[in-house]
């Protein structure tokens, strides 16, 4: 509860009537550094600039619109690789279905339009995950390719 | 006859060595749940199964930390350090005693409902409401005590430290109160603002503008200076008082929440750089022409390292509450190292620091041995440093993975068992720290117990 | 040189206090009136259990068991989230007390779930995780009676986007094929 002397414990510093005691606690005076004024000066403007002009991320594609179809995928190969190959290879390799690489000499069209459309055992029907039928035509066409 | 100071003294010892139980307790149950992330089976059984399970017991772990360890150990160094600044005695001092008791067996029984299962779901409010109204009267209590003491000040002047002081005793008991409102009230994305406004502001506004107030008060005492700047502390406090409040939705950033929302959580968040800046100017100010002391006082040496954290804190914190870092930050392991940050490197820090200086004071001994003291000081800073690189590596390798599609399923789990190294390193982080803090909690029990006696004369507080 | 003259208690006091109440009324109380958080959607309504149902009793189950801690209900517009399932929007939490966003994904976001997986898999999966996705560090939860885990296994097949989500502000996303998660083993 004492009083700091200053005298004792202020080494260095010789002017204490520079200093405001408060508690025993000398206070000083020192002016606030200019690279912070110049930090909050850049802060505000930042700041002023984030308010107007950020734009929240969004990197779903479908997600751009009350539709949510306007910038889907319509390139087979792409439909293809973000639906169908955590199932299938496009190699002949089977992974959890047939690989899907001659797929095309396997069944007739009418045959591959049917699995696409409705699915068979384990697979789902397109439709199901979300896609339209010029999608669905896009896979087709992918798929012959194989 | 008992005087008032050795009653008050007596209050804040048993709350101090409340805290420290309790932060062996809450330590224990993070290193359980570390090693529970490496080795999913560990301590896996009989009834133990159930009632350790990771669910469970995580938020014991934060629970205890943040109400039992920081909280009660915040609220003896306010009994402490608010006399010594009002040069008026603390007002009722048996008050605070029992505030001391009681406030233990809150953090008992709150640990055993959450491990029970009964839990309100909302991370860091997860106590039930009768357990929160208990919470409430006991802060009720502290707040009334610390008021008396200040409206029964000699010193006219209020030093900043108070203001600190009296900001966070008004900010808690509101936010709690927003924080824990009852399931069933509230629900949806308004419960979730709420929970964040609680969750972000408990460290905010209190966490950390305490233990900004133990520094300004440690800080000239320890390094023997002047306060650098008492306008950049004026700076630092409204500045810290007017953007922290508006934290909480960056939370739910790249989230549900409407796009003014969320630039409202934003840009305070990144002006946040402000109070923390200015505050950090104030003590390297005021450490200029002694740094040499660092190397030989403890407790200045955890000051000064809570501060180096602090900032660390403050610069990540606006880092990844931005849109594009957010996106791959969130959710991922990056989160947790940085929640610790200004809980244990930063502000248990602070506290050691204000425990050591002041054990002199309130103990009326030396502490027992200084080897012990570095020890703690060591192990402490390693291991959370071990800890915290481990984490903020994993957040960053999970977050990319995540970003090229393994987002569930076996893919997850790879991703998982790749960060398990990481893991394997946090533990041991962990562990290090936990050591720490035995090494810390038999020191003062060693000190209290046979440290040498201070003489009355010379109890100084320098 | 100036003194300073912070002698009175009074101007801290309510200043902390108004701007204490500035930023509560803009991030909490505002939302409130926010025309997304005020009405519920289709996927809401799918997750308005009624009392003793099932789903309703999975979901205490839910919380009892912590499965928050690790899992969240929060699928964000970003790559990190993409396979996740439509976005989720406000209206989609309206009827979610405790609301079970999550803050880490210890595991995976399981805001739709029930659209990747089946009871089946559910099954096998919270009796020995480590059985159905090896590597797994889930805990077990064999401890659950039957009971228990049927209905826990109710409510996570309830957490999926309703057939037409169109026009009530949930995205469609395309559904990976994935039938069942332990299938993309090999």
């Amino acid at each position: 509860m004492k009083k700091n002397d200053p005298n004792k414990n202020g080494q260095g510093y010789k002017q204490e009537e520079k200093y405001h005691e408060v508690s025993g606690i000398r206070m000083g005076n020192a002016k606030v550094p200019k690279f912070l004024i110049g930090l909050y000066l850049f802060l505000g403007i930042w700041a002023v600039g984030y308010a107007f002009f950020a734009t929240p991320i969004n990197d779903r594609l479908e997600a751009s619109g009350p539709t949510g179809k306007a910038n889907a995928p319509y390139d087979g190969e792409t439909i293809v690789q973000q639906n169908c190959t955590s199932c299938h290879n496009v190699t002949q390799e089977t992974l959890v279905g047939p690989g899907l690489a001659g797929v095309s000499k396997r069944l007739t069209d009418e045959q591959l339009h049917d699995v696409l459309m409705n699915g068979r055992g384990q697979m789902p029907a397109l439709p199901n995950l979300g896609l339209d039928t010029e999608q669905i035509r896009e896979v087709m066409k992918y798929l012959k390719t194989l | 006859m008992v005087t008032n100071e050795q009653l008050s003294y007596r209050a804040i010892r048993y709350i101090y060595y409340s805290a420290i139980v309790w932060l062996l307790v809450g330590m224990t149950v993070g290193l359980i749940l570390s090693i529970k992330y490496v080795w999913p089976d560990f301590l896996v059984i009989g009834p133990l199964q159930k009632y350790l399970q990771y669910g469970r017991i995580r938020p014991v772990h934060t629970n205890s930390v943040i109400l039992g360890w920081l909280t009660m150990a915040y609220v003896a160094g306010l009994f402490y350090v608010i006399p010594k600044l009002t040069r008026a005695p603390l007002a009722h001092p048996r008050l605070a005693l029992i505030v001391g008791y009681l406030w233990n067996i809150f953090n008992g029984l709150g640990g055993l409902t959450l491990i029970g299962g009964y839990t309100t779901a909302i991370e860091y409010a997860e106590y039930l409401w009768p357990i929160d109204l208990v919470f409430f009267g006991l802060f009720a209590c502290v707040m009334f005590i610390c008021f008396r003491t200040i409206s029964n000040r000699r010193e006219k002047q209020l030093y900043v430290s108070l203001w600190y002081f009296m900001g966070s005793l008004i900010w808690f008991p509101l936010l709690f109160i927003i924080g824990n409102i009852p399931n069933g009230m509230i629900g949806g994305i308004p419960q979730a603002l709420a929970a964040w406004f609680y969750g972000h502001n408990v460290i905010g506004l209190w966490i950390t503008t305490v233990g900004v107030g133990f520094t300004y008060y440690l800080l000239p005492k320890l390094s023997k200076n002047p306060l650098y700047s008492h306008k950049l502390s004026l700076i630092g406090f409204w500045t810290i008082a007017t953007f922290y409040v508006w934290n909480g939705p960056h939370h739910l950033q790249n989230g549900p929440v409407p796009s003014w929302l969320m630039k409202a959580g934003v840009i305070p968040s990144v002006l946040l750089i402000i109070p923390v800046w200015s505050v950090l100017a104030n003590v390297f100010g005021t450490m200029k022409g002694k740094w040499q002391l660092v190397s030989h006082d403890v407790s200045l040496k955890f000051l000064i390292t809570g501060m180096i954290f602090y900032l660390i804190t403050c610069v990540q914190g606006p880092f990844q509450s931005l849109m594009g870092p957010s996106s791959v930050l969130k959710f991922t392991n990056w989160v947790v190292g940085h929640a610790h940050m200004p809980l244990f490197g930063a502000f248990s820090s602070v506290v050691f620091a204000l425990i050591y200086h002041g054990f002199k004071d309130f103990a009326g001994r030396e502490i027992y041995s200084k080897k012990l003291m570095d020890m703690h000081y060591w192990f402490s800073v390693i291991g959370f440093l071990v800890f915290a690189f481990s984490t903020w590596t994993q957040g960053v390798l999970q977050g990319f993975a995540w970003a090229e599609g393994k987002q569930y399923g076996i893919q997850f789990v790879e991703v998982m068992q790749a960060l398990r190294p990481f893991s394997i390193f946090r533990s041991a982080g962990g562990f290090l720290m936990f050591a720490g803090q035995v090494v810390f909690a038999y020191n003062i029990y060693r000190s209290a117990k046979d440290g040498i006696p201070v003489e009355k004369k010379d109890q100084q507080t320098a | 040189m100036s003194q300073p003259r912070e002698s009175i208690t009074t101007p801290f006091i309510i200043g902390a206090i108004v701007l204490f109440t500035t930023g509560a009324i803009a991030t909490v109380l505002l939302p409130f009136f926010e025309d997304t958080m005020k009405r519920p959607n289709a996927n809401a309504e799918i997750r308005n259990y009624a009392a003793d149902s099932p789903e309703y009793r999975g979901r205490q189950i839910y919380i009892r068991e912590g499965c928050h801690t690790c899992h969240t209900q929060f699928v964000r517009p970003t790559k990190g989230d993409m396979n996740l399932g439509p976005v989720s929007v406000p209206q989609d939490y309206y009827y979610d007390s405790p609301v079970m966003q999550g803050t880490v994904r210890t595991g995976a976001d399981l805001m739709w779930v029930g659209r990747r997986t089946s009871p089946a898999w559910h099954k096998a999966h919270l009796k020995n995780p480590r059985d159905v996705l090896p590597g797994s560090i889930m805990p077990s939860y064999n401890y659950l009676t039957e009971q228990e885990t049927d209905d826990l296994i109710a409510y996570l097949m309830s957490l999926k986007p309703a057939p037409s989500t169109a026009g009530t502000g949930a995205p469609s996303a395309p559904i990976p094929t994935r039938e069942r998660e332990g299938d993309t083993n090999r």
